[in-house]
């Protein structure tokens, strides 16, 4: 009961097929544009829960950085799973993981460092500056406050040049300087001649400091300004490798009893390869390279198969039935284990709905191509294209999608066939349309 | 006379990342500035930077990088003085078609 209402929940959140750590789908899994984050995704279809966690989003223009993700599937038959039991992997369960270098100009290296320089300089000064600034304007308020009447303006003053903000507002609020009461006309009349010479001299003061440190934040405003029109760009470039496992049953022939038929099979399948994304503007490339073990599993035909046992007493008799999934093996079918290599290529390219990049729309075109098939008769090379569209908010944690794909463009699994069995299809006739649902802890956003 | 502290709040959407943010001679940027991110909500960057100032107005620049053009954030920086802002309302940081977003004013007039 308790799975059910998980399902129901689930199913209105999720689609079909789930998410690996790559960031768009096609036909047979993940693409190979990294999604930057950690994310969830379940997927009813296949009773499949999948998790992710990397640091991609932390390095986000920094200049180099070392990245790292894992990325964990599991699936059980009687439906949401545990991902790892005991530390060791749980049937159909696979563990994924990527290790590389994250590579952008945030802030350029050279430009970086002209910039500590200037400042360096720039700090350099103002300290120096606001010394001399600060000496220049005290002889002036002693120069012009001479002899025992001004001692208390000359006092004053002093100390509220001391407690003022900067020497700037020192100066500004001179304007507003009026005597202090029961002070007599004469005396009054000095400390105002005295004001405005402070003023004057003070303003010139600042003036100069003005001018002097003018050039060095001329040239620090130019520095950050062409840091701030070069174009943006994130290069990752990754060694991904992993490993799965799942459980399933062969019928090599038909024994009695029955049950001894079926032998239980575990397939552990494994990945190691290379991978790089490129970002430029709102355009990804990614590409993947890699060594992958798989089964003819797909290219076998599952069957059920049912086994009554019958059991009399007396005039009655009692009838007990069990299914069992399974999948005939012959000499002429037989189940092998195929290594090959994969290669992977998107191109992501994000358009906002919106001037406000509220609504967004990914694009992906992509290739997906087996080659150096190890046993071609088996699992013969091929080559999928295909494009998904997806379409997110800016605050959703929601990626819906839909892909078009021409799977195994030449047909090479129908050519394995007898001549008289193919089906040669013309490619129209043979498009895959698959809808994409993905939940993320994080934004979509991120994956920019 | 004594450097002045300010305290900075700049606020991002997911896919924005500042990168530098600068009062006069006061700088955070990368490492520092990544240690302000709020642990409340990582779109937010708080801290204080310290400044020479002897004039009235401050220079103020800020930058950073964006996933999208069009992404918007803001900022705002108060001086630690007087707890006063130094503009009146947020300021916008807008991510360009070059993916950065930037700020800059050269005579940002400080609040008394």
């Amino acid at each position: 009961m308790k799975n059910s209402v998980l399902i129901i929940i689930f199913s209105t959140l999720v689609i079909i097929k789930s998410l690996a750590q790559g960031l768009t789908k096609n036909a047979k899994g993940e693409g190979s544009v990294l999604f930057k984050g950690n994310h969830l995704t379940l997927d009813v279809a296949e009773s499949k829960i999948s998790f992710g966690l990397n640091n991609l989003q932390n390095k986000f223009g920094d200049n180099c950085g070392f990245v790292w993700g894992i990325n964990a599937n599991g699936k059980n038959e009687s439906g949401i799973t545990g991902l790892i039991g005991e530390g060791t992997v749980v049937p159909n369960a696979s563990l994924n993981g990527f290790i590389g270098v994250s590579i952008s100009n945030g802030i350029p290296k050279a430009l970086n460092n002209r910039l500590d320089k200037e400042l360096a300089s720039y700090r350099e000064l103002l300290e120096k500056l606001d010394i001399g600034s600060m000496e220049d304007i005290k002889k002036t308020i002693l120069m012009n406050t001479l002899g025992d009447d001004l001692k208390k303006l000359r006092e004053n003053q002093l100390k509220a040049l001391e407690n003022a903000l900067t020497q700037g507002f020192y100066i500004d609020n001179l304007k507003n300087f009026k005597s202090d009461e029961g002070t007599s006309d004469e005396i009054q009349k000095k400390e105002k001649s005295a004001i405005e010479k402070i003023t004057i001299s003070g303003k010139r003061i600042l003036a100069n400091v003005e001018k002097q440190q003018d050039k060095l934040s001329t040239d620090i405003q130019n520095t950050e300004n062409e840091i701030n029109t070069s174009n943006f760009f994130q290069h990752i470039i990754y060694l991904s490798g992993g490993a799965g496992s799942t459980s399933f049953k062969l019928v090599p022939q038909i024994k009695t009893p029955f049950s001894d038929s079926f032998i239980d099979t575990t397939f552990k399948s494994r990945n190691i390869g290379l991978g790089a994304n490129f970002l430029f503007k709102n355009i990804i490339i990614g590409v993947s390279y890699k060594y992958v073990l798989r089964n003819n599993l797909s290219t076998l035909k599952e069957k059920v198969y049912i086994i009554r046992t019958k059991s009399t007493n007396d005039n009655q008799s009692l009838i007990e039935e069990s299914k069992v999934s399974a999948y005939p093996v012959s000499e002429k079918k037989p189940y092998l284990e195929i290594p090959l290599n994969e290669l992977n290529f998107d191109i992501v390219f994000n358009r906002k709905l919106d001037d406000k990049s509220k609504n967004l729309l990914l694009i992906n075109p992509y290739i997906n191509a087996q080659v150096f098939s190890r046993n071609k008769l088996v699992i013969p090379n091929n080559l999928s294209i295909g494009c998904g569209l997806y379409y997110y908010k800016e605050s959703g944690k929601f990626l819906g999608g839909i892909y078009f794909e021409l799977p195994d463009v030449s047909q090479a699994y129908e050519k394995l066939k007898p001549v008289d069995d193919q089906k040669l299809l013309a490619p129209y006739k043979r498009v895959v349309i698959g809808l994409t649902g993905q939940m993320t802890i994080g934004s979509f956003l991120n994956l920019f | 006379m004594p450097k002045l502290t300010f305290k900075f709040k700049i606020n991002v959407v997911d896919g924005m990342r500042p990168k530098q943010i600068r009062i006069n001679d006061g700088q955070k940027k990368d490492k520092e500035l990544d240690d302000c991110q709020s642990t409340e909500d990582p779109n937010v960057f708080e801290g204080e930077i310290i400044a020479t100032v002897i004039l009235t107005t401050v220079e103020v620049s800020v930058s950073g990088v964006g996933a999208l053009s069009g992404l918007t954030g803001s900022f705002n920086i108060t001086l630690k003085a007087n707890d006063k802002k130094l503009f009146k309302e947020d300021q916008e940081l807008k991510v360009n078609d070059g993916n950065r977003f930037s700020f800059f004013k050269k005579q940002v007039k400080l609040p008394q």
